[in-house]
């Protein structure tokens, strides 16, 4: 597991910084996890379903008590600073919270009323960008429409840090793809960072700068997305290759009827030591199926 | 805390089905309450009937935030769990302040137009009006805090039936003229009393809600 240590001069520098935090359930217990997230970046949180991404972002927005030695997101602390915390933060669910009887209208009427730095002009170019009539009841939006009301809100009250808890999932193609761009433009500022837990790690190929990997209530690790593509690998091999490969190289592997499918995570070091077998690139999905059903050595 | 008050007040009057039950209701009641000619009776329409509106500011409300989940993005606005609570509450107390001002009307018409009974008799009723408001709003707000909407509602049906059934029971044990000529002491102390239960139902409201947000 990765973790962090830094020191007060650089609360700023970090959009979240979350110390041991853990929430047990009767069945399931978040496990001392412990990250932070560098401002003017984009982490991935990635895990399968259960694994507790989402127990995770309910705790740290306060949705859920848990227990913990720190929690804050741009230097505000989750028990004393909530209120002026959550001013600059704004957090997307998969599925849409706002009653379907509102209008897009009403949501801004409502927001403006919420959020002291709420920006109308903006609001009403985002619904006009977004193609989303103001007057229309949600029930009869789309669930691509829905999303992007939901951007729409959460981005109209110049919030530094976005938390989306599966927000992209269930729409199609093209719509998420509209989304990547949204979260594009708004990290262009450097004082911003978007946290972001998805099922789509395509999705997350195309925007994280880091990866944290949730994987049954623990952290199994919070790498960069380049220290990934750099490092990990696949080999197939058979079994004499397998045996020649040192136990700290395999972060996992599957066996299969005649060969080995072989995860490394120092892919470097083994391009230069067996120069002539080929390393596929691992995407994060990849790194993901070989954590959660391939095979550790140790 | 003033978004949630729009936001509620939204739900209350600006969906169709919960106006079309508010216009109803006033169709229905408001005659009732400045036509009738009797004690009995507008001691029911000001004492029982007028007071269950404070409670129904946080039916409609707590309705549709349960269809859409709307809590859980509520406690990720720049709002405590205890200024979510006490805005139904402020807007609990908009409704009582206007079924109040309502009631007062009410009475001023049955003094002066019908003379049913006497200022300080309509005053003294007005009065046990107000405490009963604030103590079925202080039951109600706990009821659905606790108990979410289908079976908050059945407790609010239970309340209500207990309330009609208990002035039922005061008006024969008792008779109309004890109730509309209570001590101004009396009714001061049941006006206090009600403040007290609101105040002391909005922190148990409170402590509902976090542990149900946890």
């Amino acid at each position: 597991m990765t973790t962090f240590t830094y020191t007060e001069d650089q609360q700023m520098d970090y959009a979240i910084q979350v110390k041991n935090l853990t929430k047990t359930y009767k069945d399931f217990s978040l496990d001392s996890i412990s990250l932070a997230l560098p401002c003017g970046t984009v982490m991935g949180l990635v895990g399968e379903n259960g694994a507790g991404k989402s127990t995770f972002i309910n705790s740290i927005l306060g949705i859920v008590e848990a227990r913990y030695d720190q929690v804050s997101m741009l230097g505000y602390d989750l028990k004393t600073q909530e209120k002026l915390m959550k001013e600059d933060i704004a957090v997307i669910f998969s599925d849409s919270h706002y009653d379907l009887s509102f209008t897009p209208l009403f949501v801004g009427k409502m927001l403006s009323q919420v959020y002291k730095s709420w920006d109308q002009e903006k609001y009403m170019d985002y619904l006009k960008r977004f193609r989303l009539p103001e007057k229309k009841r949600l029930k009869k939006f789309s669930t691509g429409m829905r999303v992007k009301l939901e951007f729409a809100a959460a981005l109209s009250h110049h919030p530094k840090l976005l938390i989306l808890d599966e927000a992209t999932s269930g729409l199609d193609p093209v719509v998420r793809d509209e989304i990547l761009d949204i979260l594009r433009e708004f990290t262009e500022r450097e004082d911003r960072a978007v946290l972001m837990s998805s099922h789509i790690t395509s999705d997350l190929d195309k925007i994280a700068d880091y990866i944290a990997y949730i994987h049954e209530g623990r952290l199994l690790f919070v790498k960069t997305y380049d220290d990934l593509q750099n490092n990990y690998g696949i080999i197939n091999c058979g079994r004499q290759l397998f045996d020649a490969l040192s136990p700290d190289d395999i972060a996992a592997y599957k066996k299969e009827a005649y060969s080995y499918r072989v995860l490394v995570s120092n892919k470097q070091k083994l391009k230069k030591v067996f120069s002539d077998v080929p390393i596929e690139n691992a995407s994060i999905e990849d790194i993901m199926l070989f954590y959660i059903k391939g095979e550790k050595i140790r | 805390m003033k978004g949630i008050i729009l936001k509620d007040l939204y739900d209350n009057f600006c969906i169709p089905k919960n106006a079309a039950s508010f216009i109803l209701a006033a169709l229905f009641v408001l005659p009732f309450g400045f036509l009738t000619h009797s004690k009995y009776y507008y001691g029911l329409f000001a004492g029982v009937i007028l007071p269950l509106i404070g409670g129904c500011a946080t039916e409609a409300a707590t309705e549709q935030d349960e269809a859409a989940n709307f809590n859980k993005l509520l406690i990720t606005f720049p709002v405590t769990k205890a200024e979510i609570v006490t805005a139904k509450y402020i807007l609990g107390f908009g409704f009582i302040a206007v079924t109040d001002l309502v009631a007062l009307l009410c009475s001023l018409v049955q003094v002066y137009v019908h003379h049913t009974f006497r200022l300080t008799e309509a005053l003294c009723v007005w009065g046990i009006s107000i405490s009963i408001s604030l103590i079925f709003l202080s039951v109600i707000y706990v009821g659905y805090f606790l108990l979410g909407k289908r079976w908050g509602t059945i407790f609010f049906i239970i309340v209500t039936a207990l309330i009609g059934a208990a002035y039922r029971a005061s008006s024969v044990v008792l008779g109309m003229d004890v109730i509309f000529n209570l001590s101004p002491l009396l009714v001061l102390c049941l006006l206090f009393a009600g403040v007290v239960i609101v105040a002391l139902s909005r922190l148990a409201s409170i402590r509902i809600y976090k542990k149900k947000y946890s």
